[in-house]
């Protein structure tokens, strides 16, 4: 089964009900490090860490050990969009052993729709190799969802004429200087760059999160040392999973972006409403909410 | 992705009731094997239908020389699993292969006469150490190698007559080959198979086999197979690099990184055999180097650093087969790149062809440009 959305009590709660409807004999649990869950369970349990998965250690002692009888949980184990990692290869290896699997994941997908192709191949491998994302699959499996909305916000901070002049200024000394670097790397960097029109609009008695320690704020942490609390956003992370974890860790579901309206802003912030509207879109058309 | 349509039969008996077919067309058949998995259940399936009928079929292995010692002895198990029903063609000859792991070595002449002394091994009596074809008329394919592996195969081939020739050759493996091969029916309707001069055949009966149906077989026929397989499968390898073949071309020279913790006999006797082998080793697996995917520090771009290998090509006659490639590509990042692949691995056959086309990255560049 592949539940979404659900707490850590949820998850817990789900796990005990399996093991009792379904004798469960072993119970072997995979968890990304930083969202571990622990299960209270009557049957003997292992926990790895998605890193784990492809350690020869593990790898061939859980091919010894899992039998029809084992339970398997994958829990927050979608790390990238790749469906062929390594990872996901040796996790599917575990998974032909056993009918019963349990997926949690607090998103759906990382960037959008075909990564829950991912989740499915932790279920049967064999019946969706190959296959590209379907709404059908949804219904063809036990899967349930509990949406976690999320809501984008901007506060807009404006910006002078000056510092359009300096961001121009900047644009151009990073296309001529690209080199042979990652034109990504473009965005990226003139995002941090105008976190310095910003730093103005920081106030004291609110949290931030910025993608380094430039401001050296005691209000201002980075996406590395955030805690389960309110944030508002300097700048954003490059990456969807790392800005999803901060969402996971947080429990935010409020995002408030300080917002130069430069236009690196404004395609950040764009980004995020694009990919809370895939999000809905997911929720709406699966209908699985419980 | 091909298209696969389901039908109510397994694949297991559709492949026995081809070679059946085969059986019944052909009184000479030949099949060829490589020590993989996939010819190792072919040669298989077409030994029990010999034996099944009291006849007797050729299993022909061309020895490149410079391969595991695995592979050997998994050939050496089939072509004695029905002797009673085996042709053995094992050919041991002379003949050219590209070496990717070296420039000043480019190629290898595999069983050189004189240089026994270094010989992977030695060779078989039961082999074929000479070219059974005539060498005034010999068939050359690519005249900058001489005799090659291909130029081998059709030279063999076209010393026999109306024989089929069985294939281990897979579509999912291979959908660009498969396409190539079964485009029109090669004998009467069947698609399955490739016209050949002299009334010869290919024909491919494992066609529709799925990697897992492969195995199936394997295991449930409790068959012998490569030990490479198994110390791939525990090293991580993704399934689409676990194969047996040559150590040294270019698509191959990968396994040189592992190779000494596979077979480290292999590795001992290559060293001394090849040159490169220790670059190969080394270096297999390194972006900057033989992997080519990340450009060197002291070179400014992809086009830069491929100058310079042009340039400093220790061979001038190959040089003027790069030359005379690049002038018909694009100009640009993205293939230089490729082009700097090639040269550094020696590949002047083109078997690692460059994709010609305008560069990715100014797309995105422009990209940028627009949306920043």
């Amino acid at each position: 089964m592949i539940r979404i959305g659900l707490s850590d009590a949820e998850k817990r709660d789900i796990v005990q009900r399996y093991i009792q409807n379904h004798g469960i004999t072993n119970v072997y649990a995979f968890s990304w490090e930083s969202f571990h869950v622990s299960f209270d369970v009557d049957v003997p349990i292992e926990y790895y860490g998605y890193k784990d998965i492809i350690e020869y250690k593990p790898f061939y002692h859980l091919l010894e050990v899992i039998d029809e009888r084992s339970l398997l949980v994958f829990n927050e184990c979608m790390r990238t969009q790749n469906r062929s990692d390594l990872t996901y290869n040796c996790a599917h290896h575990y998974c032909n052993q056993t009918p019963h699997k349990i997926v949690f994941e607090t998103f759906p997908f990382i960037e959008d729709k075909d990564d829950f192709m991912i989740l499915l191949d932790f279920l049967d491998k064999g019946k969706y190799k190959g296959k590209s994302f379907d709404w059908s699959f949804l219904h063809d499996e036990d899967v349930r969802a509990k949406p976690r909305r999320i809501i984008a916000e901007s506060i807009d901070v404006g910006h002078t004429a000056k510092a359009l002049q300096e961001y121009e200024k900047k644009k151009v000394q990073l296309l001529d200087g690209l080199g042979n670097s990652d034109p990504d790397t473009i965005p990226r960097n003139l995002h941090v760059f105008v976190g310095r029109y910003k730093a103005a609009h920081i106030l004291p008695g609110l949290e931030y999160v910025a993608r380094n320690d430039r401001f050296k704020l005691p209000n201002v942490t980075t996406y590395k040392h955030v805690e389960r609390r309110d944030y508002i956003v300097i700048d954003f992370p490059h990456r969807r999973l790392d800005f999803n974890d901060f969402l996971k860790t947080t429990g935010m579901r409020r995002v408030q972006f300080l917002n130069t309206g430069l236009k690196v802003d404004q395609h950040y912030f764009r980004e995020l409403q694009h990919w809370i509207g895939r999000l809905e879109e997911f929720y709406a058309k699966a209908s699985l909410c419980e | 992705m091909l298209k696969q349509v389901y039908v109510n039969k397994s694949v297991l008996e559709a492949a026995r009731e081809r070679i059946a077919y085969i059986f019944d067309e052909f009184e000479n058949i030949i099949v060829s094997i490589s020590g993989g998995k996939d010819s190792t259940v072919l040669a298989h399936l077409a030994l029990k239908e010999a034996n099944r009928r009291g006849r007797r079929i050729g299993l022909f292995f061309l020895d490149e020389e410079v391969v595991y010692e695995s592979t050997i002895e998994q050939v050496d198990y089939l072509m004695n699993l029905y002797p009673q029903n085996t042709i053995k063609l094992w050919l041991q000859i002379e003949f050219n292969l590209t070496n990717a792991t070296s420039l000043t070595e480019p190629y290898l002449r595999c069983w050189e006469a004189g240089k026994h002394k270094i010989w992977m091994r030695p060779k078989r009596k039961d082999a074929i150490h000479h070219p059974s074809w005539d060498r005034e008329s010999e068939v050359i394919l690519n005249k900058d190698i001489g005799l090659d592996f291909y130029a081998v195969l059709k030279n063999f081939q076209l010393t026999r007559h109306n024989t089929a020739f069985l294939v281990g050759l897979r579509a999912t493996e291979s959908p660009n080959r498969w396409r190539a091969v079964s485009k029109n029916p090669g004998y009467k309707d069947i698609f399955w198979s490739t016209a050949m001069e002299n009334g010869n055949v290919s024909f491919y009966p494992l066609y529709d086999w799925n990697f897992h149906d492969i195995w199936k077989y394997i295991y449930d026929e409790k068959l012998r197979y490569s030990k490479i397989y198994d110390y791939m499968y525990k090293k991580g390898l993704g399934l689409s690099e676990i194969r047996v073949s040559s150590l040294i071309h270019e698509k191959s020279f990968k396994a040189l990184v592992e190779l000494p913790e596979f077979e480290p006999k292999t590795y001992d006797r290559l060293l001394r055999r090849v040159k490169g082998i220790s670059v190969g080793n080394l270096y297999g697996k390194e972006s900057k180097m033989l992997q080519v995917s990340k450009l060197p520090k002291n070179f400014k771009s992809w086009r830069h650093y491929r100058d310079f290998l042009l340039e400093t090509y220790p061979d001038q006659t190959k040089k003027e087969i790069f030359v005379r490639r690049f002038e018909k590509h694009l100009d640009n990042e993205y293939v230089a790149r490729q082009q700097c692949r090639q040269l550094v691995l020696n590949d002047y056959e083109n078997n690692l062809p460059v994709d010609n086309k305008p560069d990715p990255r100014i797309e995105r560049l422009k990209y940028w440009q627009e949306v920043l």
